[in-house]
């Protein structure tokens, strides 16, 4: 309160000497005049030209095309999709396939960079070299170039799908990767014994670890093999069938498929992304201070216990806020999806561009739709920031 | 005691563990990239024979990945001027350089590095940018794209921080709102849309458009990293600044900016590191930097199958760069937080 | 950067025409070369060897027009582009003459906002899959991934095709031409789809060009042609004339190595052509040699097509559609008169 009489004070007293010119707040709203100016004066000299240009060459401006029927197929979707359909809703189908592959990609990233980033601090040299080794190798090359390389070898050095490679049913080939799914069609019946079946065991493993007093993973565990049992049930009944991908003459019919286009910008999203993840991981590990882990071995905490109870909640605010910004990155880093063939939301946009000619209003979707989804994500990482620290304090 | 022996005896064991599987991978690649690869200038029937790398796809094509299609004859003016402004960066990475002559450098690099590249004076032959490419143009537009992108980046750094609310809200939208798209959009912006921004009669190339593309894109990035550096230096300093009667401009150039930038060495120099690998991104928009000339190599029906030698070749290229950057900024932190007696 | 816009920046200053010139015209002149977007990767059309060379029958119609203009070839300055980039770049201005096998369609005149010269090439839109397919029609091809450019009438046409035959085929999307032979050779795809011509093209570059069968369904039809900005008709004009030009000049015997010959020719029609009588040059804006200078570098039609696309040229193509109309073609030239 006194100093802002005091600038009160000094600011009457500097304006009755030297005059309004340098009186501060004066100095500071024409800045703010001038710097709207500015920006009026730019956004008016690029929509007026846009305007001429637009007029000049008698084109449509406006988004009624994103009603029309888009009239081209779209390889791969996550959600119903036939050229029938609208621009706009290939426009939701390529921000389907976006979202799909990061958060596969979200969750390799996740894995992969915690491991690397634990390793990299292991007490085994061996173990340290290869996980620093991994950071360097990956996080120095462009990711273009990375996922170049990688649709190159899903194409080029795999089998051809005649002579795929045959894990437990799972093909690998140049025109994918096809899993075994099981498909259900139950009668009432048998829904019922194998939920009463799966119900059973879940219970028995629910006692089981209420006597040992087990922690969430093995909860998780748990609801993994009541998941099992069930399905086990329901082929038993034969009211589940296991559909193998077979191949016939052109393609895999059966099972569920991952093309190569999306397998290369999965796989190589997430080994880019792990490189940086890792750095983080490692930075917030070393950030905890080396007497907290020795206070909690000396107050008798197990290496397991030290890790969970007193460094990763340390840790973990350290290591937040830069992984979303990576997490970030590796949404954004999707859109290179396009130079693949991943018919991801740029490379929907790409082609609607193209069919419709209308640029701006593309490109500007991608930019807003990117903008969005940005947007949120940073929102939901800083509501989780903001849950971890509190709990921490 | 015991504990100890069995600590050291499980560590041998993964050791032992890791150089396995480490071997493992490794021997295969050694065996197709040394052992079993095609060496020499060769034509492409040499590798028919062989399942290893097939190295003569590099001398065949490594002009054309290098240089781009620029003239087979006036190759010594990419290189010369790949030199200069590369040459001017490592000299720029020191010091103990830092000084008035640097930024005369700095603006003779560029002129001299366009002249080379372009011609059409002091009798050299005029070559349209349309015809350079490969490494000069990563390098470029690395460079110019680092070099201007810092100061707009300080500047809207500052913006951000102003206790003027409006210049604060534009400088924090457009940090913002360039930081939430990817730059593929920025580039097909540039590309595609900004000349019908323009009056007609304007016509930018392709090349100034991604370039302007990256510097925007890289500012709004070096911004953030400025910005944390900012917030760092103690409110303490401003007021005494303020007391002293320095002006506002002194106060940033003086005081605030050295110390700032010394706090953040590491994320700026990361994001250096990461316009370099951004640039390869404009090959998307056919603009013939390293990955795009690579590419182009490929194209060859006789040398197609090669892609990985050639994709090797490139990534060692971007791999030296960016790991020299590294390196560099780690040593740069050493010097500076060793000099300041910080920790 | 300020150095690198004021390379950059070519600013055609003024552009205060009359009625009666065309602005595209007076740009091209003072720039001193004519902008053609071409594809650059596909043989035949347009391709650009290591040297920086550029050959094909988009690039010698660019080389014709150039000539038009300025009475020099070499001032056509090719810019490579991606099926992608063409539209925006013809809006833009970036290019003011577009050669890059793109079919006239009625949206793209409508809604690019562009006018097409009449048709360069008669082609259609064929598949083409490995011979040890023993795949005989287009009809066999249920359930078959499909290799197609984006941004392509192409891509509509597969799904038209498809829905009409009632089959599945999938679309695998791959940008670049390079590209997406190279998925295609890899069995990526069962079948890669383009016009006809393009892929004859493709499979003449290949080692074993017999490895490949085009199958004989032809889906659609691609009249390719030149296409320009839609706003200033005088510059179509120049370049739609150009092209009867060459047709014309075939027609009436007048080839690249005759026409000097052919100067003292008694034919009005051919003394017409070539600016010897009459003022059909000055009428267009440019000098009344127009059409001499334009054979004179490249050949009439048929001499182009020879070189780049016909018999004697790796894609081995019969002149079909393209041959003249007096022979059962397509080629027919408006009086130029």
């Amino acid at each position: 309160m006194t100093i802002q009489k005091i600038e009160n004070i000094r600011e009457v007293e500097t304006t009755r000497t030297v005059g309004i010119w340098w009186n501060r707040r004066f100095r500071a709203s024409i800045q703010q005049v001038i710097v709207i100016l500015c920006l009026v004066a730019v956004v008016w000299f690029f929509a007026s030209n846009a305007a001429v240009n637009i007029d000049r060459q008698k084109l449509n401006f406006g988004f009624d095309f994103l009603w029309r029927e888009a009239g081209f197929g779209i390889g791969e979707s996550l959600v119903a999709y036939s050229s029938q359909n609208s621009f706009a809703w290939a426009f939701v189908v390529g921000l389907a396939n976006t979202v799909g592959v990061s958060l596969g990609a979200l969750i390799l990233t996740t894995v992969i960079g915690f491991a690397v980033g634990i390793g990299s601090l292991s007490m085994n040299t061996a173990v340290r070299r290869v996980c620093l080794t991994y950071v360097a190798m990956f996080r120095n090359v462009p990711l273009l170039l990375q996922l170049y390389l990688w649709y190159s070898i899903a194409t080029g050095l795999l089998p051809a799908p005649a002579g795929a490679w045959n894990f437990l049913g799972i093909y690998v080939s140049r025109v994918g990767v096809y899993l075994p799914v099981v498909t259900f069609s139950p009668t009432p019946i048998s829904a019922l014994t194998s939920l009463a079946v799966a119900g059973a065991v879940s219970l028995g493993v629910w006692w089981f670890i209420l006597q040992r007093n087990l922690s969430l993973m093995v909860v998780l565990s748990a609801a993994a093999i009541a998941a099992v049992a069930w399905i086990a049930t329901m082929l038993v009944a034969g009211d589940a069938v296991i559909d193998l991908p077979v191949w016939q003459k052109f393609r895999f019919n059966g099972g569920m498929k991952f093309s190569p286009e999306f397998c290369a910008l999965l796989l190589g999203l997430s080994v880019y992304t792990a490189s940086f993840v890792a750095e983080i991981v490692r930075a917030g590990i070393v950030a905890v201070k080396k007497g907290q882990k020795e206070a909690a071995q000396a107050l008798g905490l197990t290496s397991g216990q030290t890790m969970r109870y007193v460094v990763v909640p340390q840790a973990a605010r350290v290591i937040i806020p830069p992984l979303t910004s990576q997490y970030l990155n590796l949404v954004k880093n999707s859109s290179l999806g396009v130079a693949i063939g991943y018919p991801d939301f740029v490379s929907i946009g790409n082609t609607t561009l193209n069919i419709t000619g209308r640029a701006i209003e593309c490109v500007a979707i991608m930019m807003a739709v990117y903008l969005a989804l940005s947007l949120t994500i940073s929102a939901l990482m800083n509501i989780y920031n903001k849950k971890m620290a509190l709990r921490t304090r | 005691m015991r504990s100890k022996t069995k600590v050291s005896a499980g560590n041998r064991l993964i050791t032992v563990l890791v150089f396995g599987v480490v071997a493992l991978a490794l021997y295969p690649l050694f065996r197709w990239a040394v052992i079993d690869a095609v060496w020499g200038n060769l034509g492409p029937e040499a590798c028919k024979e062989t399942f290893g790398a097939c190295w003569p796809v590099i001398s065949e094509k490594g002009s054309l990945i290098i240089f781009g299609r620029y003239p087979a004859a006036e190759l010594w003016r990419p290189a010369l001027a790949s030199a200069l402004l590369l040459g001017t960066a490592i000299v720029t990475a020191m010091p103990r350089f830092w000084n008035k002559a640097l930024l005369l450098a700095w603006i003779a690099a560029p002129l001299l590095f366009l002249t080379l590249m372009g011609g059409g004076i002091l009798g050299l032959s005029s070559v349209p940018s349309s015809q350079w490419g490969g490494l000069p143009i990563t390098i470029m537009l690395s460079v110019f794209g680092i070099g201007c992108a810092f100061p707009l980046g300080i500047l809207l750094a500052c913006g951000r921080l102003s206790s003027k609310p409006v210049i604060r809200w534009v400088a924090t939208s457009y940090i913002e709102a360039v930081r939430g798209v990817p730059l593929i959009t920025v580039l097909f912006m540039a590309t595609f849309i900004l000349p019908l921004l323009l009056p007609s009669g304007w016509n930018i190339s392709a090349m100034v458009r991604a370039q302007v593309a990256i510097i925007l894109f890289t500012a709004a990035y070096l911004a953030e990293v400025v910005r944390a550096g900012m917030q760092t230096v103690p409110k303490g300093q401003f007021e005494a600044c303020e007391a002293l009667g320095i002006s506002r401009f002194e106060t940033y150039v003086k005081v605030v900016l050295p110390q700032a930038l010394s706090m953040v060495i590491a994320p700026t120099i990361n994001t250096f590191v990461t316009v370099l690998k951004d640039t390869s991104l404009v090959a998307i928009v056919s603009i013939s930097e390293l990955l795009m000339t690579a590419r182009q190599a490929l194209a060859d029906p006789v040398w197609r199958t090669h892609f990985i030698e050639v994709y090797v070749f490139i990534a060692v290229i971007y791999f030296v760069f960016c790991f020299a950057m590294g390196k560099w900024s780690k040593s740069l932190e050493r010097a500076y937080i060793f000099s300041k007696g910080r920790e | 950067m300020v150095t690198a816009l004021a390379f950059g920046i070519a600013c055609a200053g003024a552009t205060t025409a009359s009625a009666e010139t065309s602005q595209t015209l007076e740009a091209v002149k003072k720039a001193g070369a004519v902008k053609c977007g071409a594809n650059g990767q596909l043989a035949g059309f347009s391709t650009v060897d290591s040297a920086g060379k550029w050959t094909g029958l988009d690039v010698d119609f660019c080389r014709a027009v150039a000539a038009a203009v300025f009475g020099d070839a070499s001032k056509a300055e090719l810019v490579p582009m991606t099926s992608q980039q063409r539209f925006p770049a013809i809006q833009s201005g970036e290019i003011q003459l577009l050669t890059h096998t793109v079919t006239a369609t009625l949206t793209r005149e409508a809604s690019v906002g562009m006018l097409f010269a009449k048709p360069l090439f008669y082609d259609g839109q064929a598949f083409m899959v490995k011979k040890s397919l023993n795949v005989t029609s287009a009809k066999e091809l249920d359930g078959a991934s499909v290799c197609v450019k984006p941004g392509t009438v192409t891509e509509q046409n597969i799904a038209d095709f498809a829905r009409a035959n009632g089959i599945k085929l999938e679309p695998v999307v791959i940008e670049q031409q390079q590209q997406v032979v190279e998925a295609f050779l890899n069995d990526r795809c069962v079948v890669f789809t383009d016009d006809s011509t393009a892929l004859a093209s493709v499979r003449s570059e290949q080692g074993t060009p017999d490895d490949f069968v085009i199958l004989p369904e032809v889906l659609s039809k691609e009249p390719l042609s030149p296409g320009v900005r839609a706003d200033d008709p005088r510059w179509f004009m120049i370049v739609d004339w150009v092209r009867e030009g060459l047709v014309a000049a075939e027609e009436l015997g007048v080839t690249q190595a005759n026409v000097d010959e052919m100067k003292k020719s008694q034919d009005p029609a051919v003394q017409r052509l070539l600016g010897i009588s009459g003022d059909l040059g000055s009428l267009l804006g440019l000098g009344n040699d127009w059409m001499y200078n334009a054979i004179k570098s490249v050949g009439n039609y048929g001499d182009i097509y020879e070189r780049n696309v016909g018999k004697t040229s790796p894609l081995k193509q019969e002149r079909g559609l393209n041959e003249q109309w007096k022979k059962g073609g397509l080629m027919y030239a408006n009086p130029l008169i």
